[in-house]
Order: structure tokens, then sequence, then C-alpha cells
């Protein structure tokens, strides 16, 4: 298990130097937002000249930016020619394409482009633990921070999702409390935990992760990528360098993406021999195996569904890459309730367990959590569909659901593709939903919200919607 | 110690100390051009009321240059009026400005003319509340739009809101009554909800429901009734309700291509009451003729243009509270000359509505010109965001 040792290994960060940036350089920060504004305060720290630019006129952010640094020009609205023509380095917000044409000019006439990713390599001096893919980097992320905390080792964790990476670099920032994950770094991180997604890799050149995994890709952003390839390129870039990579064997194109003569270990919800971390009949229980070692029985893994055994698994195999205490990681498994709104385990009544996947917006999502769940399962689904077509959803229904309990806007639509293999209740309000659930859910069954559309046509948020269904539960417990 | 250059685009620039003021020369020069045509203008058309009331041909015009001159006083203080402090008070300001509406009702503290109880004595000077009360309104509702745009964005109620503290400042104006200030302070209200991107079905709904209103208050008030009427056909009564507006046409008509001469108007001596103030644009033109009264006009749009284009500046700077001031002031100043020209032309009902910067009255003319000052200091701070003050690399502005 030496695996580690380039990792602790103080390594000298590249510095401004590799990003060509000086005290005559004029940063100019595309896109405003959490990472905008971090990345703002990350320059004048290190006493850049930047400005901001976006195409809204109030982007968010946009108060916090002017209380703190009010002598930080900026353009909004629309692109500001002049200004992008002044700019020597662009910081794009992963939020933007790159292939738009104001950058692409930019980029033709030498100006430098990238993201919050290369300036975070320039200057992290500890090491880093980069987790990316489709789904579950949330709570394998925060999974490997808790695990990480548990074993007394100073972790600093966020990234696309919770604190802005620039944010952990900054010694008072960090201790504030984290909003999101829960789990911060205290002064001088160890280590660096990173949620990173395909659009803050894809404008990254100089990052180079200790440990690195791709959890598993699945078709996402299409609207941003060609095809899968093209998503699966970005995503693989989290593998630059020399570090560990941690691939999900059960992931044909994660698995894939190894390359020989590169340290690496697999994690499988299989129980093949040549799997580094899996899963493994012992006494008529079904155990997680860590290099051979059993962890920890699957059942007491907390977080239920078959994918987040595999989230777990690709925690434990970062985990052991950094050398954590393995009974502090077992624990933090057997305690973790799960990410708000993904998987959330609500109430169980009347042995009917319920739980809130409100964050399944779409129907990749929603196959997902069904296919995870033992037994039975009530579904409540519906809502603003985006255009989907639901039929990918029959096999699993077929196979899984008791009933589907449908509401919102596109209600009727899930109805006509789920109508001839299980029964089907219409409903309005999340109210009625959650009622009707309860009058057909038998015992050992599960109430799934898991609507495979977005929320906005009778809901602020994902957020939103999942609050009203555990409120609505715990109202009739 | 106050120092001069001029560099490019940025226009003039002040230094005193180590700040610098970023001016904008051209809404400068068309603003004192303004005010130096209205002065010669209110001389020409006052100079034997001068004579009659006060036996001093020159009682006005003295007067209005004592205006003017505190016009640019009023107009510099506010310049140096931080804009963030300014936003901190909008509220409390708002509601000084309604407390002055009240004041003005209270007998023996607002002074009557014409039947309308408008101004009261501050200092020593005639103050007309409803210019005042125009200012902070849209001093209010700028500060509301940046403070809730996203409500003012989605829902109804970020709409009505500011439109319902307004209403308060509504009716107590009509109680004086000023139906003129009224309108342009509703109107300059919604036109600077509609640039904040409100939705556009409640837009319209509260515009139906602002004409209607309107058009409710013309039939219970008997003299708003009148002016109506006689409007829409001034000739049916030329000697009697449609007499100010006959006359007017009078004077435009007489005026011409060329204008009959500066000093030469016949109507201002006495066919045309208030030709000085609220009828100053009909002695243009009588005296100056077309060209005349399309070079106002034209200095207007001007005035209405920098407006609109600093408040463009200060949005795309990302100070939302000064931008929404910016559009305010421009729709508010623009619509309040383009008012007063169209009752001088008979387009539209008679109102008591000055022209800025133009008409004779010292409080209109501290009003407007504090405006304009704020609308220098809008500018200033935009541009200055983009140079900063003593910043080693400037970036472009805008």
């Amino acid at each position: 298990m030496n695996r580690y040792d380039h990792a602790v290994a103080e390594k000298p960060p590249c510095g401004f130097a590799g990003l060509g940036l000086d005290g005559r350089s004029r940063v100019l920060v595309l896109g405003l937002g959490a990472t905008g504004l971090s990345t703002v305060r990350f320059l004048r720290r290190h006493g850049f000249e930047c400005a901001v630019m976006d195409s809204r006129i109030a982007p968010p952010g946009l108060q916090d930016l002017r209380e703190a640094f009010p002598d930080v020009p900026l353009f909004l609205g629309d692109f500001s020619r002049s200004a992008l023509a002044a700019a020597t380095h662009l910081v794009v917000s992963p939020g933007l394409s790159l292939e738009l044409d104001e950058i692409r000019e930019s980029r033709r006439r030498g100006v430098r482009v990238f993201g919050d990713l290369d300036l975070f390599a320039c200057c992290a001096r500890a090491p880093v633990a980069a987790i990316t893919g489709s789904n579950g980097k949330s709570t394998v992320t925060t999974l490997v921070g808790l695990m990480a905390k548990a074993s007394g080792i100073r972790a600093a964790v966020g990234g696309n999702l919770g604190t802005p990476m620039l944010d952990l670099l900054d010694a008072e920032l960090a201790v504030s409390p984290s909003t999101t994950l829960g789990v911060n770094s205290v002064e001088g991180a160890d280590l660096f935990v990173l949620e990173l997604s395909s659009f803050q890799l894809e404008r990254s050149e100089l990052f180079e992760a200790d440990v690195a995994t791709v959890l598993n890709i699945s078709p996402d952003h299409m609207d941003r990528y060609p095809d899968l390839a093209a998503y699966g390129a970005a995503k693989r870039r989290v593998f630059r360098g020399d570090g560990l990579m941690v691939l999900n064997d059960d992931d044909p194109l994660v698995k894939g993406m190894y390359r020989p003569g590169r340290r690496a270990v697999r994690f499988g919800l299989g129980t093949g021999a040549s799997l580094d971390y899996s899963l493994a009949l012992r006494e008529g229980r079904i155990w997680i195996l860590a290099e051979g070692v059993p962890l920890l029985p699957a059942d007491e893994v907390r977080v239920k569904g078959r994918h987040n055994l595999a989230n777990a698994l690709a925690a434990v195999a970062i985990a052991d890459a950094c050398e954590f205490d393995r009974e502090a990681v077992a624990q933090v498994l057997r305690t973790f309730p799960g990410l708000d709104h993904r998987m959330q385990w609500v109430a169980d009544i009347d042995g009917v367990a319920y739980i809130n996947d409100s964050k399944a917006t779409n129907v990749g999502a929603c196959i997902a959590a069904l296919s995870g769940l033992d037994g039975k399962a009530v579904l409540i689904a519906g809502g603003d569909g985006k255009g989907a077509d639901f039929s990918a959803l029959t096999p699993v229904a077929a196979e899984k659901l008791r009933a589907a309990v449908l509401m919102g806007r596109d209600g009727p639509v899930i109805e006509q593709a789920l109508k001839d293999v299980v029964p089907t209740i219409r409903v309005k309000t999340m109210f009625d939903a959650v009622r009707a659930a309860r009058g057909v859910a038998q015992g050992g069954d599960t109430v799934l919200l898991a609507p495979a559309c977005a929320s906005l046509d009778q809901y602020q948020d994902y957020q939103e919607r999942g609050r009203d269904f555990a409120a609505t539960v715990r109202s009739l417990s | 110690m106050t120092t001069l250059a001029i560099r490019g685009s940025r226009g003039l620039v002040l230094k005193w100390g180590g700040s610098c003021f970023y001016l904008d020369t051209i809404l400068l020069s068309v603003s004192l051009g303004l005010m130096l045509f209205g002065f010669v203008m209110v001389s020409s058309a006052s100079l034997h009321l001068g004579e009659k009331m006060a036996s001093d041909s020159f009682y006005f015009p003295k007067h209005q240059f004592a205006h003017i001159v505190l016009g640019l006083a009023a107009g510099w203080a506010a310049a140096k009026v931080r804009l963030d402090t300014l936003e901190r008070h909008s509220r409390s300001l708002f509601w000084v400005g309604i407390a002055l509406l009240v004041l003005v009702l209270i007998p023996g503290v607002g002074k009557s003319v014409n039947g309308s109880v408008r101004w009261i004595n501050l200092l020593g000077i005639r103050v007309q509340v409803s210019e005042v009360f125009k200012l902070v309104a849209v001093i209010y509702v700028a500060g509301y739009i940046s403070r809730h745009l996203e409500t003012v964005r989605t829902s109804v109620k970020g709409m009505i809101f500011p439109l319902s503290l307004l209403a308060i400042g509504a009716v107590l104006l009509l109680k004086e009554p000023d139906f003129g200030a009224t309108a342009v302070v509703m109107a300059t209200a919604l036109g600077m909800l509609f640039l904040a991107g409100a939705r556009l079905w409640v837009f319209a709904l509260l515009l139906g429901l602002f004409a209607s209103a309107g058009t409710l208050l013309i039939y219970t008030a008997e003299y708003r009734l009148k002016r109506v009427l006689s409007f829409l056909d001034p000739w049916a009564d030329p000697l009697n309700s449609g007499f100010q507006l006959t006359q007017a046409l009078i004077a435009f008509g007489r005026g011409e291509w060329q204008g009959v001469g500066l000093g030469s108007s016949v109507q201002k001596l006495f066919y045309l009451p208030e030709a000085h103030t609220d009828f100053l644009f009909s002695v243009i033109g009588e005296e100056l003729g077309l060209w005349g009264a399309t070079t106002v006009i034209l200095l207007f749009a001007v005035v209405v243009w920098r407006a609109l284009a600093i408040g463009r500046l200060a949005e795309r700077s990302g100070r939302l509270f000064a931008a929404f001031l910016a559009y305010g002031i421009g729709i508010w100043l623009g619509l309040q000359a383009f008012i007063n020209m169209g009752v001088n032309m008979g387009m539209l009902p008679t109102k008591g509505l000055t022209l800025p910067l133009m008409s004779y009255g010292g409080g209109s003319m501290m009003v407007v010109c504090a405006a304009i000052g704020l609308l220098f200091r809008i500018r200033s701070e935009a541009v200055a965001s983009f140079l900063g003050n003593g910043r080693k690399i400037a970036w472009p502005s805008a």
C-alpha cells in the first residue's frame, strides 16, 4: 500500500508562470456566479488586475462582488469586444462553452483561456483527490471528505459543488462553514478532495490529480458535447499526469480509459477476482471487499441503492489510496445518510420506507433509482418532462413497480408510457400523491419520489419539491 | 486645486486631490444650452409682465437668473452625492417626499395658486412639492428595482408593491390637485419597471388600469373634463375654456417657419396666459418659428439619449441602482418635456407641467438640475469603475 507515497511528497506547484500570468496581465473572468466570485477573490489576493464579464445584467453573486471588490470593473449585459481585446487571459466559467465565437476569437489572438482548475493547479501544495463522473460525484466527494475527517486528516472539500475550489486555497475562507457538503477544511489542508465537472476538466491544461476517478459515463449535457465520446474525453482529462487511476470496472467507457503503465485500481459491483474493490458473499451476507479484506456488510451501508454501493466502493478505493483509517471509513459508510434529495431516506411508516430522490430530474436518474431498490416500489413521478421520451422507463417499471403515482404537467405523458405495465394514479398535488402512494404500498415496499422530470412547473426547484415531499410524509406519520 | 484634462472618449476629466470626475460634455453643453435658451425666452416672454406686476421689466429675468444660480448649485451638490449613500437613503427620502405632500395640504402651510395648493415655502424659496416628489419617487423606484430585480421580473407582487406605495403619493398629489405630476410619476415608474424586465402581461394590465383610472379621474373633476373637452375642440369656445389653447395655437401659427423674431411675440403681451412658465414653448414657436421649436425638441431628445446611454453604461458596469436612476430621470424629463410641448401644440389636454430647465420657476429648476447632476454622477462613477482611481492598468470603458 505504497501508492500514496507519491502523493504525500510535497510537490512544488507550477506557479503562475505556468499560465503566463505576471504583474502586467489583465485577466478577464467570464461568467460570475460562485465560481467567478471565487476566481476574482483569488486573483485579487495574488495582486492580479482583473475584470468580470457576464452576459446577464444581474448575474448571481453581483451584490457580493460589488461589496467586496467595488473597484473590479464589470462588463455586463453582453460581451464587450473592447474588454475582450484588452484582456491577456480569460478565465472561463464552467457554465460557458469554449466554442463561443468571442472565446474562439480570443484564442486565435493568442490569449490564454483556462478555468479555475488551472489556477488551482498553480497554487495547490497538498495532494489532490479528484472525482468526476455523470452521477454520484457529490456523494463520493462528500464520503471521501467525511472519511478524511474521521481519520484525522485535514481535508479541504469542494469544487463543482459546495465551496469553489479556489476558496479552498484561502485558509480564512476554508475555515468558514461550508454550505452544501457539510465538511470543510481547517487551516492549511493536508489533502484536497475535488468534485470536478466535465466542463472544469475540458478547459484545464495543467491540473494533475494524485488520485482520480471517473465514476461512470452516461449521456448528459448532450447540448454541450457533439457525442458521448467527446463528453468521455473531457472526463478522461481527470487522469492527466501519473496519479493513481480509480476505475469503474462495470462501465465499459470508464474501463477503456486505462493506459498501460499507469498505476490503477478497479472497483465494481461484480464479484470478479480481478477487482481491487468489489462485493463478495461471506457467511450468507454480501460484504464490501477492500483489496480482498472484508470491510463491512453491504446492507450496513446507510445510503441505499446499488448505485450507492458503487459510490461507496469508489470512496473506499480513494480512501485507501490516501491511507485513511479503514475502521473510520467503515463507520462513515454506516452513518452517512446521503445528500439531500439524492435517495435520501425520509421515514419508515408501517414498514414502508419513504425515499426522496427529487434530484432525479431525468429519465436516466429515475431508472437508476428504481433499479437500485430491493423489493417493490411505488413511484411518485411527473413534473416538467423537458420533452423527454419516457418509454425507457417501461421495462424497469414492469419489474419493480407496484404502482405509479403521477403528478405535474407531464404526468399524463408518463402515464401513457406506464399504463400498460403497472396501475397508475393521477393526482394534482404532492399531498394527494403521498396519500395515494401510502394507500397502495404494502409492508416492505418503498415509496420513491424520483420524478424523472424537472420541478419548475410546480416548484421553485428540485430542493423545494423534495422538501415538500419530506414534509408531507412526516405529516402523515 | 482642480485640474482639467480631455482624454479621448472619456470626455472631460476633472481632477481634484486624488479623485477624478468624468464629465459628460455632451450632456453638460446641452443642459447649459437649454438653460440659456430658456433664460432668453423667459426674459422675452416676461418683460411686459414684470412691468405690469412689479413695475420692473427685469423682475422675472432677475429672478430666473437667481433660479439658474440656485439650480447650478443644486446640480453641483447632487453630483457630489455618492450613489451608494443615495441608495441607502432612497426609502427615507421617499417618505420625506410623502411628508412634504401631506404638509402642503395643511391649510396655512401650503400656498394656493390658481386654485391648486402646490407650493410651500422652504427657506424663502417657493417650492412646488410635486417637483421634489418626482425626484424622490424616481430614486425610490430605482432603489426598489435594484433590491428586488428578480421579484420584479417574475412576480406580479414585484410590480404592485412599489406602485401601491407610489399610489399614496398619487392620491396626495391629486388632492392638491396636480393631475400632471401624478401622470408623470406613475408613467415614469411604469417605464422603469418595464425596463427592469417586468412581465409584459402584468405591464399591459397595469397600463390599462392606469389609463382607465386616469379617464375616471378626468370625468370626476369638472375642471379636468372641461380641459379635455376644450382640448378636443378648442375652437368651440375660444374666448373661455378654449382660450389658452387657441391663443397658443395662434402663436405657433404666427411663428411660421422662421418666427416673428426674438422679442416680437404679440401673444405673450396679453393673449397667452402663463407665457413665461407652462406656455413658454408657444412663445418660442411664435418668435423663433418652426426652427426654434425643433431645436428645443432636438435638445431634449439629446438629454433623453444621454440619460439612457448613461443608464446603459451603469447597468453594464453592474450598478443597477444607478442604471435605473438614470433611466428614470431620462423617462421623467423626456415625458415632462413631451407633455409640456404636446399641451402647447394642442396635442394633449392642458396640464400644469413646466418645460424642464426652460420654464420660469425656482423649484422646478433646482429639482431638474439636481436630477441632471445625478446623471453626471452616475456616468462618472461608471466610467471610474473601468479606469479606476489610481489603477495601474486601465480597462476600456464598456
